[in-house]
């Protein structure tokens, strides 16, 4: 029996990879429809239930908020007469299913509505706020990933099967403690160090490129201590699988080992994480963007509560909400196209 | 599969720097600390929030009117020592129930249209018009409604008022004010949004505006109406002032350390960062009187003077101060700020402290209180008056809430509340604005009592100081109403909410009267 060449060595254990589990690519699917068919129908009716879900809550929980917007709206100084003209204008004294009709109507043709404080629209504002956000979320996402993956594999690798105890410790209590830092303590330090002490970088601001470094970071360091950690903990597993062990007996070059065959089945559990990240950082970049006075949509939202001005809630509510839908659907699809066995909403191997 | 995923790695690079361009510029990095920023020409200062209104007369907010102060000019502006001076009018003659104004002949609209009496008029007319729903023109014009006219020809305008105000001249002054232009009055929407470039009579422009990013607001070529100060403000006007709303003030605090700031508010507790500094101007005013008020509608405890006595009794300034303002606060010797006119000038009409008195008729007794979370940190301020109760025996429901739920419930829902602490942004700087939040027609039935109480002798003193001909007339009688107010513990009066403005080399602002005027914003160097 002749030695396998290197090529088709790794056929094979390609091809060990991809069986464990295989079966479960054609469960669930229905008769006469592609598994991508089967797949698209059913992720279409949970986006348009979600959306609704998502607009008939948005709408129905913001007035909620205690205090009377025509009051915020009108000033210290307003009388009575004033605040009830006020409150006329903005149609608050319509019943509440009367506003959710008009509500609905206005969504229908893309009207986000008017802000109660501000002489503009709702979707002037998002469309002035959500690219600051986008940006550091995006920028944050991909540094989060760029650091977390390699580290999180590098420290599983020379951490395999018990060796070098005190790495596993040191990453761990590294990683924890980060993990576990206030974001405002680790931005009011970066600030700290960066700004105030070595003048390298803006305190503050949006005005140039470099100010984008330092909410990046800010945002990227819990992040970065999470998603390593579970890629260390994945890498571990993965290593222990039987075409891994095959591969190292077959003496692959290492980095062609974990980069080619190891780090594919680490991306399904990977990049769930991190799509659930990007959701947060778009939504919750709140501390970031007051620390470092970054304009996104997470000050803009605080602002408009504090001013019970209702379409803005609603309307970056709803925005974000439905991006956090689409992102959730995009990486299901990302993972489709990357582990096709998880469209049939059976668990992949990893 | 290495494959598809660096094409997503790269496509979600794409994005990112796509809307790197959107987004951020593409200069250097920070200026260092003591440098001009950009450029030379360029202020960069900060806003609480972004403007609610471009249009002057329907300013409401603190920002509303700092803005319009670049973008409109007054009939009459303060000197340097508080002093009226000439504005758009080069004279004025008034009494209290009339008053004249002779209109300069230089000034013009960003459109280059001239600022005749009847543009003057006109725009003064707007703002006094109840339909414009404005808050200040009762505070300008007094009670009722004013006739006003305009003679192009002898170039005057005409107020006569509908009851004795004679602190109309003051009034006018205020930035709320300011005289917008036909073309501004022809077209409301656009006012609002700051589009309508005619609409201008000020220095400024408004040339660039994104929503909770940045204004910039560029000086006019053609301008020439500077006012009259009697001594110019050193230095030379901004060619562009820039605002970054809404920033966090202790950001404030390191930006205007790092260099990107160059004038801006700051908190009290960031002092400390500035004082030593030579480098830095450090500007202190009371922005806001800050009082404890009872509620004196039917059913509340304190219509009972002995209570008010009592919980005054336990009240102490400078406790107050150091939980609230770090200290940095502006002692008080009455409802309003020492700095304005007929103001009290010693503290000996304050209740005195006296906690074994004050046990003796508070113990066991339970009050509602709502605060706002914005009068000292995380509304510190109510908390000291809570505590203070607390050790006397007493029970005090704190309710700890946002401006605009406070707004709510002091203004609106009286049965909700027995006591507060005030925050009285006194924009006109005078007594009668104050004493308005104690006496007369309360807030729910339209008026600006927030207390309640009618106190009628009060209300006489404002009249009487309104009628009056000259200053000693007025000030006799608004320092009647002030004891009348303490005596009867309408009020505690705490301190002044400070307006720090730190201003870093090379920048300067002036306060005349206490009174911050962002219109004398100067380059220093």
């Amino acid at each position: 029996m002749t030695e396998p060449t290197m090529l088709s060595k790794e056929a094979v254990i390609l091809e060990e990879s991809r069986t464990q589990g295989a079966a479960a690519g054609s469960r669930g699917t229905p008769r006469g429809l592609s598994p991508w068919g089967s797949y698209a129908l059913r992720r279409a009716g949970g986006v348009v239930l979600s959306v609704a879900l998502l607009v008939v809550v948005t709408f129905f929980m913001v007035p909620l908020i205690p205090g009377d917007p025509a009051v915020a709206v009108a000033g210290a100084d307003a009388t009575s007469e004033q605040i009830e003209a006020i409150r006329q204008n903005l149609g608050l004294n319509q019943p509440l299913h009367l506003q959710f009709i008009q509500y609905l109507g206005n969504l229908v043709t893309g009207n986000l509505g008017e802000s109660f404080a501000y002489s503009t629209s709702v979707s002037t504002i998002i469309a002035t706020k959500l690219p600051f956000t986008a940006e550091i979320a995006i920028l944050g996402i991909l540094v989060t990933l760029l650091v977390s993956i390699p580290a999180g594999m590098a420290v599983g690798i020379m951490t395999r099967g018990g060796r070098q105890k005190w790495m596993d410790v040191g990453f761990g209590m590294l990683t924890g403690f980060f993990q576990a830092v206030p974001q405002y303590v680790i931005a009011t330090m970066l600030v700290v160090v960066f700004a105030i002490v070595l003048k390298v970088l803006p305190a503050a601001g949006a005005a140039t490129l470099s100010s984008l470094i330092l909410p990046v970071v800010g945002l990227s360091i819990a992040p970065i201590c999470s998603i390593s950690r579970v890629v260390r903990r994945e890498t571990a597993t993965v290593l222990e699988q039987d075409y891994l062990r095959t591969g190292r007996g077959w003496r692959l070059p290492a980095l062609r080992l974990y980069a080619r065959h190891a780090l594919p089945n680490l991306m399904t559990t990977t990049l769930t994480l991190a799509g659930l990240v990007l959701a947060g950082m778009l939504g919750g970049a709140i501390i970031i963007e007051n620390v470092f006075n970054w304009p996104g949509l997470g000050k803009e939202i605080v602002t408009a509560i504090i001013n019970k001005d209702y379409p803005v809630i609603q309307g970056i509510i709803l925005v974000l909400g439905f991006l956090a839908i689409i992102l959730n659907l995009l990486v299901d699809v990302i993972l489709g196209i990357i582990d096709p066995r998880t469209l049939g909403g059976g668990k992949s191997h990893g | 599969m290495h494959g598809r995923i660096t094409a997503l790695g790269a496509a979600a690079a794409a994005a990112a720097l796509l809307l790197t361009g959107c987004t951020t510029g593409s200069t250097g990095a920070a200026a260092p600390a003591g440098s001009a920023g950009p450029s030379t020409d360029t202020i960069r200062t900060a806003l609480n929030a972004d403007p609610t209104t471009f249009n002057a007369a329907k300013a409401n907010a603190k920002d509303d009117y700092e803005v319009a102060r670049f973008l409109y000019d007054t009939v009459v502006r303060r000197d340097a020592d508080g002093k009226f001076i000439g504005g758009l009018a080069t004279d004025w003659k008034s009494t209290a129930t009339e008053a004249s104004l002779t209109i300069r002949k230089d000034a013009t609209c960003a459109d280059g249209t001239v600022i005749t009496p009847g543009i003057v008029a006109k725009s003064l007319s707007y703002f006094a018009d109840p339909a414009t729903k404005n808050n200040f023109g009762k505070l300008v014009f007094g009670p009722g409604q004013p006739t006003i006219t305009a003679d192009d020809a002898a170039g005057t305008v005409d107020i006569k008022l509908a009851q004795p105000w004679s602190e109309l001249i003051g009034g006018l002054t205020l930035a709320q004010t300011g005289i917008i232009c036909p073309a501004g009055l022809a077209d409301l929407d656009g006012l609002a949004k700051g589009s309508v470039q005619g609409a201008f009579s000020g220095p400024y422009t408004l040339t660039k505006a994104s929503h909770g990013v940045s204004y910039d607001m560029t000086l006019r070529d053609d301008y020439k109406a500077w006012p009259k100060w009697s001594q110019e403000p050193e230095g030379t006007p901004a060619k562009t002032v820039r605002f970054f709303p809404g920033v966090n003030k202790t950001t404030v605090a390191n930006q205007l350390l790092t260099g990107e700031m160059d004038v801006s508010d700051i908190a009290p507790a960031d002092t400390a960062r500035f004082e030593g500094n030579k480098d830095y101007t450090v500007t202190t005013v009371p922005f806001a009187g800050i009082f404890l008020l009872f509620n004196q509608r039917p059913g509340s405890p304190f219509t009972d003077p002995a209570l008010r006595k009592a919980v005054a009794q336990l009240m102490n300034q400078q406790a107050f101060n150091a939980a609230a303002y770090a200290n940095k606060g502006i002692t008080y010797n009455s409802i309003v700020a020492p700095t304005v006119a007929c103001a009290l000038e010693d503290s000996s009409r304050i209740t005195k402290e006296d906690a074994d008195a004050a046990k003796a008729v508070l113990a066991g007794k339970t009050f509602k209180m709502v605060g706002t979370t914005s009068i000292g940190p995380n509304g510190a301020g109510s908390t000291y008056v809570q505590e203070a109760l607390r050790a006397a025996g007493a029970t005090v429901d704190l309710n700890l809430v946002d401006n605009g739920t406070w707004a709510t419930m002091t203004q609106t829902k009286p049965e909700t509340w027995d006591m507060t602490v005030q925050g009285d942004a006194n924009f006109v700087g005078t007594v009668a604005a104050s004493l308005t939040r104690i006496a007369g027609v309360p807030t729910d039935k339209g008026g600006r009592n927030i207390g309640g109480g009618e106190n009628a002798d009060i209300l006489a003193d404002i009249s009487a100081a309104q009628a009056a001909t000259d200053d000693a007339q007025r000030c006799d009688a608004y320092t009647k109403a002030q004891i009348s107010a303490l005596e009867d513990n309408d009020i505690y009066p705490f301190v002044g909410e400070p307006q720090i403005v730190a201003q870093r080399p090379g920048f300067s602002i002036q306060a005349p009267s206490g009174i911050v005027d962002y219109g004398t914003l100067r380059i220093t160097k």
